[in-house]
């Protein structure tokens, strides 16, 4: 299993620490704002006078605005935080950092990357979950998974695809073709010890171990070589499909009363 | 001669895109410029602009040229509204497809990877940033003249320069966390880019030690550490280690 080490001395911000909400306008036509409540900052034990940032962004986007937001001490609160200049119809993210100005240079006392905000437009279950699903336009593909710039891995149904939202939540056979796959395409992404983007650091990586050490009824294995990567994870997925009995529950007579979500 | 802009519908994508496909099978395939002002695969875009595919009447000289006459055509509308407007970016691309996959003298055109032509939900970052039209539009409302590092690269003796992104562009533009830094294009255009020649430095675009290969890899390292959107060209560049003091000392900054 890949371990590396945080040369640069910056720490990571848990999730625990800052809470943003979108705020969407009475107005169609108007921006989405944004609400952050970051006094929890305090904890970190940095110092009280270094600065703090909040950088909005959109996933697959070059798109990007930043927002000081005071220091540690004391978080002030910028008065317009319309998310004007982030393309419109992307993913709303989240950059928090903590810098240091004592010197002409700033230095990044402590970050998060792709914080994802609460949304009162997406259900509670979809927030915690591990794998949340959204729809998009993805033009002829039917799925793909998303896991650049975001905070969890998602799982992406075609919008044009009418209903495949209710189906994937409820049809054994729509679940079966889809999770599996991104499943292990997740599996692979975490066990691949020459994945540089996903490490131990990567904040989903713990929760998605989690997941797995339930499955295997085991922690997963330490210094997994790579040439077994692509084995470790069929077998992952081979017990997962085996829990959830997709083909059985997709025969014509079963009754589909197991829902997907545990 | 000069034409409403228009945003291309569904059926509109489509049949650009079965035209591409046609394309890669048949490069003496015609592009359906039919469907550029037809009311089943277009509609007119608000406010009105109009465009003109030669305007100063020869094609565009550069990818700058050509950033810099959409930024100009396009700044009536909010750039974050357009920015993912597939239909238009279609329309354009459509629009000024002689010059994006240009006729050879046998009629016969080298059509590259579709998301060079056609922008698309669902595409990701990555191939996003290589649509001909959009990226050139982007890089020049999100970097002005800094730019010219990104967009001046690749029009050395090249007959047709709006095909091609060269590799200075491929290093820098196709790094989101590069690309929206405008520290870090502006730093970039100090060390590589000529003033003089109005060209990127010969060799900035290779493997070598100091590249923009390089570069790239470095900023990012430092950006883990220093907060360098907030911090000054001459800051930045004074974090760069000594592989690129060659690169300096031909910008003057030693």
């Amino acid at each position: 299993m890949k371990r590396r080490f945080n040369s640069t001395g910056r720490r990571h911000i848990p999730s625990s620490l800052v809470s943003i909400r979108l705020v969407y306008p009475d107005e169609a036509h108007d921006s989405v704002s944004f609400d952050a409540e970051l006094s929890k900052l305090k904890t970190l034990g940095l110092p009280n006078n270094a600065k703090v940032y909040v950088e909005p962004y959109v996933t697959g986007s070059s798109s990007i605005m930043r927002f000081p937001f005071g220091t540690i001490d004391s978080i002030v609160v910028p008065p317009d935080r319309t998310l004007s200049e982030l393309d419109a119809g992307g993913r709303i993210v989240f950059r928090i950092k903590v810098v240091d100005e004592s010197e002409t240079l700033g230095r990044i006392l402590a970050a998060s990357n792709a914080i994802r905000p609460l949304d009162d437009r997406v259900s509670q279950d979809q927030q915690r979950s591990i794998l949340p699903v959204e729809t998009r336009d993805l033009g002829e593909a039917v799925w793909r998974l998303d896991m650049q710039d975001v905070d969890r891995p998602t799982l992406v149904l075609n919008s044009r695809i009418g209903g495949l939202l209710d189906r994937i939540k409820n049809d054994p056979f729509v679940q079966g073709a889809i999770v599996p796959h991104a499943v292990r395409q997740i599996l692979i992404a975490i066990l691949d010890p020459e994945r540089a983007d996903v490490t131990d650091d990567t904040p989903w990586v713990q929760d998605w171990k989690v997941w797995i050490a339930a499955m295997l009824g085991t922690p997963l294995d330490e210094d997994l070589d790579a040439d077994l990567v692509e084995q470790r994870a069929d077998d992952i997925v081979n017990r997962f499909v085996e829990r959830w009995r997709f083909a059985s529950r997709a025969e014509p007579n079963h009754e589909h009363s197991t829902p997907y979500h545990e | 001669m000069s034409e409403r802009v228009r945003t291309l519908n569904r059926d509109g994508i489509a049949a650009f895109d079965r035209y591409l496909s046609e394309l890669a099978r048949n490069a003496l395939a015609s592009p359906p410029y039919d469907i550029l002002d037809d009311w089943r695969h277009a509609q007119e875009f608000e406010p009105e602009i109009m465009v003109d595919q030669m305007p100063n009447g020869a094609p565009f000289r550069n990818r700058m040229e050509f950033g810099v006459y959409l930024h100009r055509k396009l700044s009536v509308v909010d750039q974050s509204a357009v920015s993912r407007n597939y239909g238009l970016w279609n329309w354009l691309s459509l629009y000024f497809f002689d010059q994006l996959c240009p006729p050879g003298a046998d009629g016969a055109r080298r059509v590259g990877p579709k998301e060079l032509y056609l922008f698309l939900p669902g595409q990701g970052f990555r191939r996003h940033i290589r649509h001909l039209v959009r990226s050139p539009w982007l890089i020049v409302a999100d970097h002005g003249d800094n730019a010219k590092v990104l967009l001046l690269g690749t029009d050395r003796g090249n007959a047709s320069p709006l095909t091609t992104r060269g590799r200075v562009f491929e290093h820098l533009a196709v790094r989101q966390n590069v690309l929206n830094n405008r520290t870090i294009i502006a730093a970039a255009r100090r060390l590589y880019f000529d003033e003089r020649s109005g060209r990127t430095w010969f060799g900035a675009s290779g493997r070598g030690a100091g590249s923009v290969g390089r570069y790239a890899l470095v900023v990012q390292q430092l950006e883990l550490t220093y907060d360098t959107r907030a911090c000054t060209v001459e800051q930045l560049l004074g974090l760069l280690p000594s592989e690129f003091d060659e690169y300096k000392r031909r910008a003057g900054l030693r």
